[in-house]
């Protein structure tokens, strides 16, 4: 069953247009991030979500029940979606103890005393911060008061969970720890959950799908392993390559041959493709990940001289800058990496792992597939 | 054919997005409390004001004994001209606002010199006992003002008004002059020392959250001491000192209590005194002419602030943050600065109290013997032969009517805007991107605009019959609490708004999320995260309606009398030790409510005037 529907979600503030037309199905029980850089409308759309925003144009459907029309304007309070928000500064209200801030909705739902204890205690342990009951916000760390959060989102049972860039306030050490508890929280919860981040790592390692969004729409929606191999423009490609997961870009041709046949031409590779129909030559960009790079100490056939310009051990991995035809390359090579600066190498490409985009639009050229060299083609 | 049977669809829904779109526009607590808030400020505020505005170009019944021209109901500049342009126009208009344009601006620059001096002492400079400072110069703030020129006159008074001399003139046996015993001279001092805590609080709070870095810069660009001052520290504190100007301004130009003792027995009127008079003497339509007139010379100024200040809001580096200070020291004058301040401030605050006070054991005033100490002005009976047979006080059922009447009025209005003010200043805070929010920021500022006696004037016509579902509410306490809470308003919602905004959306749309609905959130979240602006609205509005009399001087009935009206009878009647008396019990009990706000509830009374 489709938890969320969304449908031409569209929301203006003032004149300008935040969200240009969303559509997006949810299934229950999905963990969705919903990624992009700050600005891009995810927190608009969460917000519009949750109702806290109103949706100017298109329809919300929550568990089969409409509660957002733009077209109708209809739109339901907030309360009675069925769903928590955790906000990205927690929100916690100073004034109340922990165990206040996470009895309040069960209190304002008028349920009993015992029962409001005993759910409170349950959502506590769940986080595992049962012991903090008594204490107020302003005496917790940064972590725990997002464990606060969570236990107040969650104690109400919602079917669906928000959360909005809950980790981002957290140190590097916490934020790691958190991820692995939200994605056992997810596991024993079983609701869906939709999660706003700017952090592509962690949009990589929560999600079961991910939404891309840049200036109000969405670009790509797939599952984290799909989008990190195959981004469908250049532009999330590029995304993903500032999150610290650089990509290499490369200016390459497609040429046409007089058989019918597409080669890729490029400064480090060239190799027959199929799945693609030219009539005249077409620039595009190569994009390969450093790890899909191999370094050899000797040439092997196939390969490219480099020279190396730069080497950064990183502990388990050790990123290699390369100078290849004129073009800076990235390798990562596993564990220790003994190349030393001005060394010549020689360098593979897996085709495989290659994506080839449309130079002008950015748009990935899908289909276009490389034919496995064999060995006849390689001694031609 | 499919053009007909769709069209009942769209027309059903199109119905369906009104009512959804007014539903859910109501739904928005801003906009269905702001709609609440603006009609009652426009029920309470703006058509009093136009109401009356209409009323002085329209001829009245009375009109007719004047002039034969009057024709009742009609349209007419005749009040207009007589105010401005006829032979009465000098005494009536000119002179009082001639008067009291000079005793405001005066007032407003001896205020801002003693006020921002202090200020600036206690902030920045190594000064000590600061805090006792501190007490001392909030006194004069607690008393109305008029108890100074009370105190003054028992100092200065000379025989032109009959009764017994001043202390002044008792000790050197020489006759005090007019000029220092009445008119100008000592309704500014009175008023100048009662107002510099204007700015003291102003001016003290903005510099205290100065980052001092920012004169430590300065200083390393190699600039002296009074550079510093000029070019740093005075541009900084520019909207500070603008807006402590305006408020001292308006306050003075439409004082009633100060130039009524001081000004009126040497025939010096203010445009308050005259408007006063003009009341009693029935020439209401002649007052409101007063009245307007008085809003305007107010809005002008304000006008001028905002043009001033403006320009100045882009400074940021007066922010709320906890910054790093330096006190500047003041080395060898350290000593002799105390001295000499702690010594001022006791002359001015604690003197004229301790004056009074003795004045109250006293059976005959000036006669400074044993046997002439009494209580009678205390608990003492009726005895015919003193104040025509008015009891002590403690006695006095009048005085315990008063007494119930103040703390009933005080208590009552000052709950009553502490929690407007916070529901207003919600509607202001949160919905600052909406007109609506906008407008109930704007309007509720209106009655700064409007001078007290203005306002009780407007009132009396309002109130004086029923209107719609309101009943007559003159001569009830209700009226009286109704104008405080409205007079009060443009500060309470300033506190509540600034308040507000302190406290992040987040923390309300979570409490919505959870099931929260407004009034859940208001009680549950707002209310005790503002309880400390609460409180000190509470305090600032309880102390205003304590000593409040231009407000109310009008607008008083027998029943209804206060301790400040009370008071006010017993002066005019020369009842000095009654008034005293009066004047004591009422001072103790604003000392010891502002005694225990400040020590249990932290209240500040800086948030309410405006401090940032």
């Amino acid at each position: 069953m489709n938890a969320i529907e969304l449908q031409g979600i569209q929301v203006n503030m003032g004149r300008k247009s935040i969200l240009k037309g969303i559509d997006l199905t949810i299934e229950q029980g999905d963990f969705m991030t919903f990624l992009g850089p700050s600005g891009c409308g995810k927190t608009t759309l969460l917000r519009t979500i949750a109702g806290l925003q109103k949706a100017d144009g298109g329809t919300i459907v929550l568990n089969g029940r409409e509660v957002a029309n733009g077209e109708t304007a209809y739109h339901m309070d907030p309360a009675k979606r069925g769903l928590s928000l955790v906000f990205q500064s927690y929100a916690l209200w100073p004034h109340m103890s922990v165990y206040e801030n996470v009895a309040f909705g069960l209190q304002v739902r008028r349920q009993s005393k015992a029962e409001i204890r005993e759910k409170v205690m349950a959502a506590l342990t769940k986080v595992r911060i049962a012991d903090l009951a008594e204490r107020y916000p302003g005496e917790l760390s940064g972590g725990q008061q997002q464990r606060v959060a969570i236990a107040r989102a969650i104690v109400t049972e919602p079917q669906v969970l928000l959360l909005d860039e809950p980790l981002s306030n957290l140190d590097a050490r916490l934020r790691v720890e958190m991820r692995a508890e939200l994605k056992r929280l997810h596991r024993e919860l079983g609701a869906t959950i939709i999660y706003v981040t700017h952090d592509q790592q962690e949009a990589l390692t929560l999600s079961t799908r991910i939404a891309v969004f840049f200036e109000g729409e969405i670009v790509q929606l797939d599952r984290p392993q799909t989008l990190y191999q195959r981004p469908a423009t250049l532009q999330v490609a590029d995304f993903f390559g500032n999150g610290g997961m650089d990509t290499n870009q490369l200016s390459a041709e497609l040429i046409a041959t007089d058989g019918g046949r597409s080669y890729l031409s490029s400064p480090v590779c060239s190799f027959p493709l199929e799945g693609i129909t030219l009539t005249e030559t077409m620039p595009v960009i190569l994009t390969i990940k450093p790890e899909h790079i191999q370094l050899h100490r000797s040439y092997v056939p196939q390969s490219v001289p480099s020279v190396v310009e730069a080497v950064f051990p990183a502990g388990a991995e050790t990123l290699v800058k390369l100078m290849t035809e004129g073009s800076e390359l990235s390798a990562r090579v596993l564990g220790d990496a003994e190349y030393s600066c001005g060394e010549t190498v020689y360098i593979t490409l897996n085709p495989e792992h290659m994506n080839l985009y449309n130079q002008g639009s950015g748009v990935r050229l899908s289909g276009v597939r490389p034919i496995t060299p064999t060995r006849e083609m390689i001694r031609a | 054919m499919s053009s007909k049977s769709l069209q009942p669809i769209s027309l059903k829904r199109n119905r369906s997005r009104l009512w959804n779109q007014v539903t859910g526009w109501l739904r928005n607590p801003v906009n269905l409390i702001g709609t609440i808030g603006l009609l009652f400020l426009a029920y309470t505020i703006i058509w009093p004001v136009i109401e009356i505005l209409i009323a002085t170009f329209v001829w009245k019944q009375q009109d007719m004994r004047i002039t034969a021209a009057a024709n009742p109901g009609h349209f007419t500049f005749y009040h207009w001209q007589r105010v401005l342009a006829s032979e009465i126009s000098p005494s009536l208009f000119y002179k009082p606002i001639l008067h009291a344009s000079a005793v405001a601006v005066t007032v407003s620059f001896i205020s801002m010199v003693l006020g921002c001096g202090l200020a600036w002492l206690v902030t920045r400079t190594d000064l000590p006992f600061k805090k006792g400072i501190t007490f001392l110069a909030v006194i004069p703030y607690l008393l109305p003002s008029w108890v100074i020129a009370q105190a003054w006159l028992t100092f200065f008074k000379n025989e032109k008004i009959g009764g017994t001399p001043g202390i002044l003139q008792s000790l050197t046996h020489m006759s005090t002059p007019d000029w220092l015993a009445y008119g100008f001279v000592p309704i500014v001092a009175s008023l100048s020392i009662h107002d510099s805590v204007y700015f003291f609080l102003l001016v003290g709070a903005a510099l205290s959250s100065m980052n001092s870095q920012l004169e430590e810069a300065a200083s390393m660009s190699g600039a002296g001491r009074a550079r510093i001052l000029r070019r740093i520290v005075f541009p900084l504190m520019l909207p500070a000192i603008l807006s402590g100007f305006i408020l001292t301004f308006t306050r003075a130009i439409s004082s009633y209590g100060v130039p009524a003792i001081l000004g009126t027995p040497v025939d010096f009127y203010m445009i308050s005194t005259m408007l006063y008079s003009s009341m009693r003497a029935r020439l209401t339509t002649e007052a409101h002419v007063l009245s307007l007139m008085l809003m305007l010379i107010s809005m002008l100024m304000i006008y001028m602030n905002h043009r001033i200040v403006g320009r100045q809001r882009s400074f940021v580096t007066v922010t709320g943050k906890d910054s790093h200070k330096t006190l500047m020291p003041l080395g060898r004058l350290r000593r002799p600065m105390a001295i000499v301040t702690v010594v001022l401030m006791t002359l001015v605050s604690v003197v004229p109290l301790l004056i009074l006070l003795v004045q109250t054991f006293m059976l005959r005033e000036g006669v400074y013997t044993v046997d002439n100490w009494t209580l009678h002005y205390w608990l003492g009976g009726s005895i015919s032969g003193i104040n025509s047979g008015e009891k002590g006080v403690l006695q006095n059922p009048i005085f315990l009517l008063a007494l119930r009447n103040s703390l009933w009025i005080a208590a009552i209005s000052s709950v009553i805007a502490a929690v407007v003010g916070l529901i207003l200043g919600y509607v202001a805070a949160r919905g600052k991107q909406t007109w609506i929010g906008r407008m109930v920021d704007q309007v509720s500022f209106f009655p700064y605009l409007i001078p007290g006696i203005s306002l009780s004037a407007i009132y009396i016509t309002m109130f004086a019959k029923p209107h719609f579902i309101v009943p007559a509410l003159y001569g009830t306490v209700w009226l009286i609490i109704l104008i405080t809470v409205v007079k009060e308003l443009p500060f309470t919602v300033k506190a509540g708004s600034a308040s507000v905004m302190q406290i992040g959306g987040e923390l309300e749309e979570s409490a919505q999320i959870s099931g929260a609905s407004w009034w859940a959130r208001f009680r549950r979240i707002l209310l005790p995260l503002n309880r400390k602006s609460l409180l000190s609205a509470f305090l600032l509005v309880f102390i205003g309606a304590m000593k409040e009399t231009e407000l109310i001087i009008m607008l008083v009935t027998p029943r209804t009398e206060t301790l400040t009206t009370l008071t006010f009878e017993y002066v005019e009647k020369g009842y000095t030790q009654l008034t005293n008396v009066v004047l004591m019990i009422m001072i103790a009990i604003v000392i010891l409510v502002y005694y225990l706000a400040t020590k249990y509830g932290k209240a500040d009374l800086t948030t309410g005037i405006g401090g940032q």
